[in-house]
């Protein structure tokens, strides 16, 4: 059981140390194509693949946060919605257990409903006028703060569980089940089972 | 350090960084967004729900690299990998356990990782590799079983990792029948310990709970949400495929026998393609050690293998001519299983060679032919670096993107297919990219029965929408602010009340009654404020022949005819016009796309564009097509 443990675990940090390289790589590209091209949107967007291409400690990703709110600055109404929603969008897509530059994202979001509530009422077909401005800006900033995803912690909790019931049923199977059956695995092995099922559905549900 | 030290860990390595640089950089086409979004927020994807898929995809979406797309694919390469592992192990058991026995089964190992479905389906996020990786594992069991004697601990954790398979993709549940073929051997033995061998396929079972517990609270994303015993069914038999159920599909295997005989010959189309011809002998030959060494690992490993090849084929793939979508769903799919099984059969093949080296006395040959026969394999590299290398497919991320930032806030857009409608919820719901927007899913294009996972929470979106929430369709569309993919043809409901005419990549709505003059002066002033976000290189350097990302690019063209006719001025009425005329595909329904357009020096280069665009991303490029294929 160790070994195949430790079969899974060395192939995983190996894939994780490779993908680390790559990403590194598509950084270093990304940051020069930025600061290489004249127009803004292009810009915007090879940044917004250094954020994607996210390293913990990596001094890229600074440079292309700040590379963003450098274009925002830039350019006109809509082009700015697209910058702003642009950098929310990737370091939304960069969280792991973690959310990176999460200040950032409490700026922007006040910024963006406010271009947003902006939009709507400038948009000529649309009938609204600035009376409307702040229930629009209420439901905007709302939307924008509404976070649905499932609690990280949970989510650990349950998934962790899973594999550990799973583990558990393979030790009661493998060490239990030798012949003569050994009580004492099978015990331990119930046991695990029992408390990682318990906190795997508690995780699911809580998540 | 030996030669097997040095291979084994070298060649595993290799294909690691090869399949990790080869990933899409952000997210996969087809199924991928939605696996992505599901897999995020612990949700329910398309039937049969795949929760095993789902609780591993999100502990890799909190690996703290890159981002969550590109991790969710990670699970595709880590069970490939192991999958590969399973095989070298399985060769190397099986033939002689020696030096030669670790060069034939480095070689195989080599052989299906480069072969073109196996490294396609290694690198997106798809299931496919982990339900390989339990279909191995289920192999292996039973070859223990044959090679060790019986032991009650493989007949359980067999019934327990068959359980398993049904919280992953269900065709890793036909182990069961060469499986049971096994169980046949030592039938006193296995009837003992098939209570507890119940129990045990039912605790591997449980994982399906999951899709209770989720969709009792409800969450980010669930397609179809369980929450009592018909609706499970529902989901876990995939009853809502119609003939595509999981039971129907199954029946289908025994009636129309004919079938066997398409089924064969397209399952032999796709050996060929993925191996060549030139590899059936050594399958032959591997046939042929496997009953010299154990007639009962000859029936089990042949069952397996007709179960995932032939038998599989009869269910599901065994159309008289396959067209290019059969090809890239179930060609480059399902067959993954058998591919390796094959492989392992071709590495032991190539072991029986070695041996009858050893036999006549070429001790030299013995010695040479395996070191020189891993390298011929990795001649495929070249192919699969130019058909299969996603490292910088962005297509279905820009595509979309795209899409998101040309729409006016508040607007609805509307998707209708897999490939549209999985990658707007990734944008949405993982990426919250333009939250304003409310994303809406037809489930029929015949119809306006809707999913609206992309407007979630309702309460707050129904006070942007207010008309869409009130039914008022054709008030959001004299705003402009509705919006699909789709080209309006008569089969479509809407069709009698609004017309839908072409917005950069995807079509606007406008009520039948609305002004086309004040549209027309709207559609210019749009086109040219939203042109900056035209993006056309990430369609001229994706280099992969991916069929949905072809298809994508193609899509994408209307974008470039819809800005150059913007362009045109009031002086070129004397220049000719050029017509577009075209058929856009929803499923089984077309639409008519037609557009003419003046060229002049302004709009000339997005003309350029459309046919750089069109020419770098031909549907011949999909490796699989066949000859009918390539001629359309």
């Amino acid at each position: 059981m160790k070994k195949i443990s430790l079969f899974f675990l060395t192939v995983l940090f190996i894939m994780l140390l490779i993908l680390y390289l790559r990403l590194f790589l598509q950084q270093k590209d990304f940051i020069n194509e930025a600061k290489q091209t004249n127009s803004p949107v292009k810009a915007i967007s090879y940044y917004e693949r250094v954020i994607l291409s996210y390293i913990p400690l990596s001094p890229y990703n600074r440079e292309a946060v700040n590379g963003i709110l450098e274009q925002c600055k830039k350019i006109d109404n809509e082009q700015k919605l697209y910058c702003y929603e642009t950098l929310r969008s990737a370091l939304y897509q960069v969280r792991s257990f973690y959310q990176p530059y999460r200040e950032e994202i409490k700026r922007l979001e006040p910024l963006i409903a406010e271009i947003k509530t902006h939009e709507m009422i400038q948009w000529k077909y649309n009938n609204l006028s600035e009376r409307d401005y702040q229930r629009l800006y209420n439901y905007n900033i709302e939307i924008l703060r509404y976070d649905g995803s499932p609690s990280v912690f949970w989510s650990m909790v349950s998934v962790l569980s899973l594999f550990a019931w799973i583990c558990s049923i393979c030790f009661i199977i493998f060490k239990g089940f030798k012949t003569p059956i050994n009580k004492r695995y099978l015990l331990w092995g119930l046991t695990g089972f029992i408390v990682f099922f318990s906190l795997w559905i508690i995780g699911l549900y809580n998540a | 350090m030996n030669f097997k030290n040095f291979f084994l860990p070298a060649s595993f390595f290799f294909i690691i960084f090869l399949y990790l640089f080869s990933l899409p950089p952000i997210l996969s086409t087809g199924d991928g967004g939605e696996l992505i979004a599901a897999s995020f927020g612990l949700g329910s994807p398309h039937p049969s729900g795949y929760p095993l898929y789902v609780q591993i995809g999100k502990i890799f979406s909190l690996l703290p690299a890159g981002n969550i797309g590109i991790r969710v694919e990670l699970i595709s390469v880590f069970f490939s990998i192991l999958t590969l592992f399973l095989v070298y192990f399985m060769v190397f058991k099986l033939s002689g356990q020696n030096l030669e026995a670790s060069f034939a089964a480095i070689a195989s190992v080599i052989f299906l990782a480069l072969s073109y479905s196996f490294f396609g389906q290694s690198i997106v996020a798809k299931f496919y590799t982990l339900n390989s990786f339990f279909v191995m594992l289920l192999i292996l069991c039973g070859t223990i079983v044959v090679l060790n004697g019986y032991d009650r601990r493989m007949q359980f954790i067999a019934s327990f990792i068959l359980g398993l398979t049904l919280s992953a993709h269900h065709t890793g549940f036909m182990m069961i029948v060469p499986l049971g073929v096994l169980g046949f051997f030592y039938f006193r033995n296995f009837l003992r310990n098939l209570p507890l061998s119940f129990l045990f396929f039912f605790l591997g079972f449980s994982v399906n709970l999951y899709l209770f517990i989720r969709d009792m609270k409800g969450n980010l994303f669930t397609m179809i949400p369980v929450i009592d015993m018909d609706s499970f069914l529902k989901v876990f038999l995939r009853k809502n495929y119609g003939a595509g159920s999981s039971i129907d599909v199954t029946a289908s295997g025994f009636v129309n026998f004919y079938g066997y005989f398409y089924a064969f010959k397209n399952y032999l189309y796709l050996i060929e393609k993925n191996f060549t011809l030139f590899s059936i002998p050594f399958f032959i030959l591997g046939v042929v050690w496997l009953f010299k060494k154990s007639k009962k690992l000859f029936i089990f490993v042949l069952t397996s293998f007709f179960i995932y090849s032939i038998f599989l084929a009869k269910l599901t793939f065994s159309m008289q001519n396959p067209d290019i979508h059969e090809l890239y769903v179930i060609g480059h799919q399902y067959f993954i299983p058998s591919f390796a099984i094959y492989c392992g059969i071709v590495g032991l093949g190539s072991y029986f060679i070695y041996s009858i080296f050893e036999k006549y006395g070429f001790y030299s040959l013995k010695k040479i032919v395996p070191i020189i026969v891993i390298f011929f394999p990795l001649l495929m590299i070249f192919d699969r670096l130019t058909d299969q290398y996603q490292g910088k497919n962005y297509v279905p991320y820009s595509h979309t993107k795209g899409i998101f930032t040309s729409l006016p806030v508040a607007s609805i857009y509307m998707t209708y297919g897999d490939n549209h409608a999985f990658q707007g919820w990734y944008l949405k719901l993982v990426g919250r990219y333009r939250e304003d927007i409310c994303h809406i899913v037809l489930d029929d294009y015949k119809t306006m029965v809707w999913a609206l996972h992309g407007c979630k929470p309702y309460s707050l979106y129904r006070g942007l929408f207010p008309e869409f929430f009130d039914g008022n369709l054709i008030d959001l569309t004299e705003k402009y602010r509705y919006y699909s993919i789709i080209a309006l043809s008569e089969k479509h409901p809407l069709y009698t009340v609004v017309d839908s005419y072409p917005y950069f990549y995807i079509f606007i709505y406008l009520g039948k009654s609305s002004d086309k003059r004040n549209f027309d002066t709207f559609f210019m002033e749009r086109m040219k404020k939203i042109e900056p976000f035209l993006n056309y290189e990430d369609c001229l350097t994706h280099t992969t022949d991916d069929v949905y990302t072809l298809q994508l690019c193609n899509f994408s063209t209307i974008g470039y005819i819809s800005i150059a006719k913007a362009y045109e001025k009031a002086s070129d009425k004397d220049i000719a016009e050029v017509v577009f005329d075209q058929k856009l595909s929803y499923g089984d329904f077309t639409a008519p796309f037609r557009m003419k357009l003046k060229v002049n020096d302004e709009n000339e280069k997005y003309l350029s564009i459309y046919n750089a665009v069109k020419k770098y991303n031909k549907m011949d490029k999909f490796h699989l097509s066949g000859k009918k294929n390539e001629k359309d």
